[in-house]
């Protein structure tokens, strides 16, 4: 009689990659459904038309590269991807700007570095980055919250807006963001700025402040999953409020309160969902809490002295560069070892 | 309530332990046979002490633990032994080992058991020898013999003795029924260890997850000064290392033990084993197995003899084969899969567990790592398993150890978590495995390079006592041919001839013992790294004098027989002989094992990985000594047939000795195929260290077998030639083959006082080393080592000595010429002697010059000193050459006379006054000298110079005095003769 040979453990935890990456896009829908909820059908669009193309790209790439495209395409990291590059981009970016994030995306940022586990950037960020750079306009451009508008956007118009052969949305449903805006206050004191009412209206900090929540409750539910840990989201959460603190503190004219770091933008999506992309992360929890505290200071520093008004793709961007490095120099101290080794080298 | 520490990691995999707990332990039935590998534990295999076809009973000492870290093995059933040989065993990677199968008799009966009277007044030594004796070995797992765990007091301080009791794996209940059946025997047990290693604190830790067995237990320990400590359940609590910091909060250090920290951690089985070893007297033949799974109907624990065949283990389980998905020995966590159910249960087998298709599928696709930690969130160690897995994967098994890869425990926690279904544990393992081959590749090429050169030597020296027997062979049919013809009509010529043979011989034998004790000497300056080279060397030297003293004895001998045919003397030589050859024997027994022990000695003072080699070594040269003993046996009576000179009974004796010698060469034959079996074996297990040893096994027992077979030749041809006239001719070539032997167990004691001369030098520079170093503890282990070295080398230069005495003897009994050419030998070697100790007084006054010049007081006092010794050296070896020239020019002479005619007698008186005035003469010419040397010395004024230069003259006046008294009673005897 024979049996097959398998080696220990014996035992697995029901825990696989696909449902890690299944996880993690159902705790980004309390937030896309604030976002539509807030600004419209723009976001679900987004992620729609990037999750098509982007699991068609991987596919293609898959293929070419001679791999079968199907566990790939089943371990749901690609569809991750789109949907966080689609949450991340505008509501109503035209099609081809989402398609063209969803190509630099899958293709050149994950595969063409060797697939899943080998991209050394967070393809979501990679993409959005080079979005920014390449189509200024499109990227900056942020809808009016419905609850500004008469009757909000419709459907209809948005997938006209999407899919139409304009080029821009209509000026009509769009405006500035309040990091924009306060970045373009010009020679205006802080609390003159604030009190410009009808410039930003309340409604718009509002609107941001809970979809922030929103994604803030799907990390809380990812952390009690734990699908990763608190290290990054608070080490990166904490430097930011710190810096904006002490600052804000110092010269509360000038620089912008906490609130306003902590709430608007993409803080605290990029906090749970962006930088916590554990393939490009530092892995040891000591590595983590650096990585984290490295992106809070190069989006306050970013936002506060650079000249783009958000700052979370570019931060975890340079910090997923410094990652290998500081895995390096942050091993955790060994059982039955006096001291944690530094570096790769032998210490001899 | 204790402080508790926690171990970072771990995680909480579904217990599954209810299913076996059920039902109370039972006894399985009683194995039709059992399969009992020699190696159920860690260190060396254990050796057998019994034969196919004897009949054991249980609890019967059937292999005896070899070396110190080792476990005896016991015969689990009565019955009989129907093999001992290669039997798959179970084992990780599911290999072949030697194994002892006994067949059951049904009977069950059981050995007298010798249990430790009253146990609490025993000592240590006594406790200690119960447990060693009944082959106690970690039952948890790795299988360490206990004695020697037990015996850790005595290089560390203990202060806890920890009664691992978590059991933290999956599945297996065990210990928990073994807790709740026998709670007194673990606590027995447990005061049993504490009394061996005795700690100021016993703990035994149990996860929470076992409240009977915590309540036995805290009922059984009541009013001793055990503890039962409750430890949350969280896996792996039960590794030893976890296990010690949740109790003890210290970290074991990376590569350390835990009676580094002060800590010894023994399993539940084991305890309990103990308990019983001490006060029933039963060696370690059963333990508790869980078997569970459900592909098993009877879940449960059940006691099972040791080498019970796993398959009439399921049998009684109600085992379903279709339904399991595999066959795991030990937990799930840890365990591994068994291929077959021909396995026996060895000490180790804690669980069988037979899961099926919905309990364990087959492992899913391995996917790529997402880097997402979670196994570095799970690993006890804390390391970090996906770096090491990327490092393992990629082949950076250097960077992989910078990462503290042989930290990682294998306990399964970072597989267990990992989403990507990564078998990480098998990456460790494989990297681990090729580390260690790394290592080894390196150590191996150097052992290459020395085997070589030892291979080298030894086909040679092969060569040459190949050549030695021909010439001995050639030599005794010289003799019958001179023997038949002197019997007949005398032959002066071939005597004359055969003299003068002999005389080249003898210089040949001069000139080559010089080589050979310059090689000697060569070998004991060398420094390590030309050492083998140079025992080359040594031994080629030592080949050459074999050789000639072959030959000689070989001419000698038959010049000798020329004599004999006069009746007076026949008789004698032939009791004399008898006598000898049963000395000899013994002597060259206690001359092996001189050898044995020296190159243990050597063993250890050279590199560890030495020892393996020379265990090989050892092995066949113990084959070597087997096949001789039956050798000796055959030529035994070969020498004793001719004295009886009954010529039905030399017949006889002689068939005996063929019959012997016939079954020697079988054997030998059979040697040479199992070794050959073996290499086979080597090669194919790819493992070149294996197959190099192996075909040295097989060149020596085939060395063997040439021997066997030329003797048998030898024997043969005796027996053809058997009409008794011969008989002259078998006592030379009896009396040639003692000589061999003598020879023989001479160059081994040389050699192994060479060898302990090496170890020596290597423990005094060891010394130096640690000295320097300033490490007390060491420097103070180096002189014990050395002191045990030096009482080695003693006792081999005195073995060496006691033969080197016993060669002179018997062949100074012989025959005249022998005694001659024994005396001319010491003569050569007394001159040798003399003429190196001037050299040394030549040398020693160079440097005293030297330490003079350069000023240096102390240097100046330590070379005069060496000088008087030396100088004192040489006086005596002048005295003895001055002795041994005396005795040389006398005793001839005297034993000449009584067998002589009176003409030849009166020559040799003639001659004996020359020699007397010869001497007498050189004595007169060497005072003189030294009254000359004395006034020389007085001018220089030197008064220490001067007293030794008076005690030189008193000598040499003294033997002068003797000399010429000498030269008065001969000149007198002369004078009333004539
Ligand atoms: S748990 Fe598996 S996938 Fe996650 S980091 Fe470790 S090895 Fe990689
Ligand atoms: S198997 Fe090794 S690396 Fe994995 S968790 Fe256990 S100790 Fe850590």
């Amino acid at each position: 009689m024979a049996f097959i040979r398998v080696s220990s453990p014996h035992l697995h935890r029901p825990l696989s990659t696909r449902k890690v990456m299944q996880t993690v896009i159902l705790a980004t829908l309390p937030g896309l459904a604030t976002l539509t909820w807030l600004f419209g059908w723009g976001s679900i669009i987004n992620v729609l038309v990037a999750s098509a193309s982007g699991l068609l790209f991987e596919a293609i790439i898959l293929k070419m590269r001679r791999r079968n495209p199907l566990p790939a395409l089943k371990d749901n990291s690609a569809l991750l991807t789109c949907v966080l590059l689609g949450i991340a981009l505008p509501p109503l970016a035209p099609w081809w700007l989402v398609v063209t994030g969803t190509f630099v995306a899958i293709v050149i940022a994950k595969q063409l570095y060797g697939g899943l586990g080998n991209n050394p950037f967070n393809p979501a960020m990679a993409a959005y980055a080079l979005l920014l750079i390449s189509f200024p306009v499109e990227m900056t451009q942020w809808v009016t919250p419905a609850s500004l508008l008469d009757n909000g956007i419709s459907l209809g118009q948005s997938i006209t807006a999407v899919f139409g052969s304009a080029v821009n949305v209509p000026d009509a449903f769009t405006m500035a963001t309040p990091l924009d805006g306060f970045k373009h206050k010009g020679m205006l004191m802080a609390d003159e700025y604030w009190r410009q009412s009808n410039f930003l209206p309340e409604k718009i900090w509002q609107a941001w402040a809970t979809a922030s929540i929103a994604f803030m409750l799907g990390g809380l539910y990812l952390l009690w999953k734990r699908i990763f840990t608190w290290h990054i989201p608070v080490a990166m959460l904490g430097t930011l409020t710190v810096l904006s603190l002490l600052f804000y503190g110092a010269d509360a004219s000038n620089y912008a309160s906490p609130y306003v770091h902590l709430l608007s933008g993409a803080t605290l999506f990029g906090a749970f969902f962006i930088a916590t992309d554990p393939v490009t992360a530092a892995t040891s929890n000591k590595g983590k809490i650096w990585f984290g505290i490295g992106i809070g200071v190069l989006i306050y520093v970013i936002r506060t002295w650079g000249s783009y008004p958000d700052a979370v793709a570019f931060s975890v961007l340079l910090m997923n560069f410094a990652a290998p490095f500081i895995d390096y120099y942050t091993q955790p101290r060994s059982f039955g070892h006096n001291k944690a080794r530094k570096g790769i080298k032998n210490e001899k | 309530m204790r402080t508790l520490w926690d171990f970072h990691g771990g995680i909480h995999p579904q217990e599954n332990k209810q299913q076996s707990v059920q039902q109370p332990i039972t006894k399985a039935p009683l194995p039709s046979k059992v399969v009992l590998p020699l190696q159920q534990h860690i260190g060396a295999p254990a050796e057998p002490l019994v034969n196919i076809g004897d009949s054991v009973k249980t609890g019967q000492l059937i292999a005896r633990a070899d070396g110190f870290i080792s476990a005896n093995i016991h015969a689990s059933i009565s019955g009989t032994i129907t093999a001992i040989g290669e039997h798959p065993i179970p084992h990780a990677s599911g290999m072949d080992d030697l194994c002892i199968t006994i067949e059951s008799d049904g009977k069950d009966e059981w050995t007298m058991l010798e249990p430790v009277s009253d146990w609490q007044n025993a000592d240590v030594d006594t406790l200690l020898q119960a447990i060693s004796k009944a082959g106690i070995v970690g039952m948890g797992g790795a299988g360490f013999p206990t004695a020697v765990k037990a015996r850790t007091r005595e290089r560390h301080a203990i202060d806890t003795l920890v009664i691992n009791a978590a059991e933290c794996e999956p599945y297996i209940t065990a210990d928990d029924m073994a807790m709740r059946t026998y709670p007194q025997q673990l606590v027995l047990g447990a005061q049993i260890l504490c009394k061996l290693v005795d700690p100021s604190s016993c703990l035994i830790g149990i996860e929470d997850n076992k409240p009977e067995a915590i309540k036995a237990l805290q009922t059984a320990t009541q009013g001793t000064h055990i503890d039962v400590v409750v430890i949350p359940t969280k896996y792996p609590s039960g590794g030893e290392k976890q296990l010690i910091q949740i109790l003890t909060g210290r970290e074991v250090p990376s590569g350390g033990l835990p009676a580094d920290i002060g800590v010894v951690c023994q399993n539940v089985g084991t305890a309990i084993a103990i308990a019983k070893a001490v006060t029933l007297g039963e060696p370690l033949i059963s333990r508790i197995t869980t078997l569970t799974g459900n592909a098993m109907t009877r879940r449960q624990n059940v006691e099972v003899r040791l080498g019970t065949p796993i398959r009439e283990l399921l049998e009684y389980a109600g085992f379903n084969a279709d339904r399991a998905s595999r066959l795991i020995m030990g937990g799930p966590m840890m365990g591994f899969t068994l291929t077959s159910d021909q396995l026996p249960v060895v000490k180790t087998t804690n669980c069988l567990l037979a899961p099926t298709h919905q309990e364990f599928p087959d492992p899913e696709p391995e996917s790529p790592c997402i880097r997402c930690g979670m196994c570095e969130q799970a690993c006890p160690a804390d390391l970090l398993p996906q770096q090491l897995h990327w490092f393992a994967k990629a082949e950076e098994f250097e960077k992989a150890q910078l990462f503290n890869l042989f930290d990682c425990i294998e306990c399964g926690a970072c597989a267990y978590v990992c989403p990507s279904s990564i078998p990480l544990v098998q990456y460790y393992r494989f990297a681990k495995t090729e580390i260690r081959n790394e290592q080894e590749e390196a150590k191996k090429a150097e052992r290459a390079k020395i085997r070589f050169e030892q291979r080298q030597a030894r086909l040679e020296r092969e060569e040459a006592e190949k050549i030695a027997a021909r010439n001995a062979r050639m030599a005794a049919a010289a003799a019958k041919t001179s023997a038949t013809a002197s019997t007949s009509a005398p032959a002066p010529a071939a005597n004359g001839l055969d003299e003068a043979a002999a005389k080249k011989l003898k210089i040949q034998r001069a000139a080559a013992s010089v080589a050979l004790k310059k090689a000697e000497k060569a070998l004991a300056e060398a420094t390590d790294d030309n050492r083998s080279k140079l025992e080359a060397d040594l031994k080629a030297a030592q080949d050459k004098v074999t050789t000639i003293d072959a030959q000689l004895s070989g001419s000698t001998s038959s010049g000798s027989s020329v004599p004999a045919t006069a009746p007076a003397q026949a008789s004698n030589p032939n009791g004399l002989d008898e006598a000898a050859l049963k000395k000899l024997k013994i002597q060259r027994a206690a001359a092996s094992v001189a050898l044995k022990k020296a190159e243990k000695a050597l063993a250890e003072a050279s590199d560890e990985d030495k020892a393996k080699l020379e265990t090989d070594l050892k092995a066949a040269q113990e084959k070597v000594s087997d096949i001789e003993k039956q050798l000796g046996i055959a030529s035994a009576p070969t020498a004793s047939a001719p004295a009886q000179a009954a010529p039905a009974a030399a017949n006889e004796a002689q068939a005996k000795a063929l019959k012997q010698a016939k079954i020697a060469v079988a054997a030998s034959k059979a040697a040479i195929k199992k070794a050959e079996k073996a290499l086979i074996h080597a090669q194919r297990d790819n493992d070149p260290d294996e197959v190099a040893a192996k075909e040295a096994a097989i060149l020596t027992a085939k060395a063997n077998a040439v021997k066997a077979e030329e003797k048998l030749k030898t024997l043969e041809e005796h027996a053809k030639a058997a009409p008794p006239p011969s008989s002259q001719a078998q006592t030379a070539s009896a009396a040639q083959s003692d000589s061999a032997d003598q020879e023989k167990a001479l160059k081994q004691a040389k050699i192994a006082a060479a060898a302990s001369k090496a170890a020596i030098r290597k423990a005094e520079k060891a010394l130096t080393a640690a000295q320097e170093s300033g490490d007390a503890e060491q420097v103070a282990a180096c002189e014990t080592k050395l002191t045990t070295v030096k009482e080695k080398a003693q006792q081999a230069a005195d073995k060496l000595a006691a033969l080197q005495n016993a060669t002179m003897q018997p062949k100074a009994d012989a025959a005249t010429t022998d005694a001659v050419a024994d005396q001319e030998k010491a003569l050569k070697q007394a001159k040798i002697a003399a003429a190196a100790s001037k050299a040394a007084i030549r040398k020693a006054e160079k440097a005293l010059t030297a330490a003079q010049e350069s000023g240096d007081a102390e240097q100046v006092a330590a070379c005069e000193a060496k000088l008087t010794t030396t100088k004192e050296k040489a006086q005596q070896a002048a005295d003895k050459l001055a002795t041994l020239q005396n005795t040389a020019s006398t005793e001839p002479n005297t034993k000449a006379q009584p067998s002589t005619p009176t003409d030849s007698a009166a020559d040799a008186q003639a001659k004996a006054l020359k020699q007397a005035k010869i001497i007498a003469a050189a004595t007169k010419t060497a005072l003189k000298k030294a009254e000359k040397t004395l006034a020389e010395t007085e001018a220089s004024g030197d008064a220490q110079a001067i007293s030794d230069q008076q005690a030189v003259v008193e000598r040499c006046k003294t033997k002068y005095s003797d000399a010429a008294q000498k030269l008065e009673q001969l000149t007198q005897s002369a004078g009333s003769e004539v």
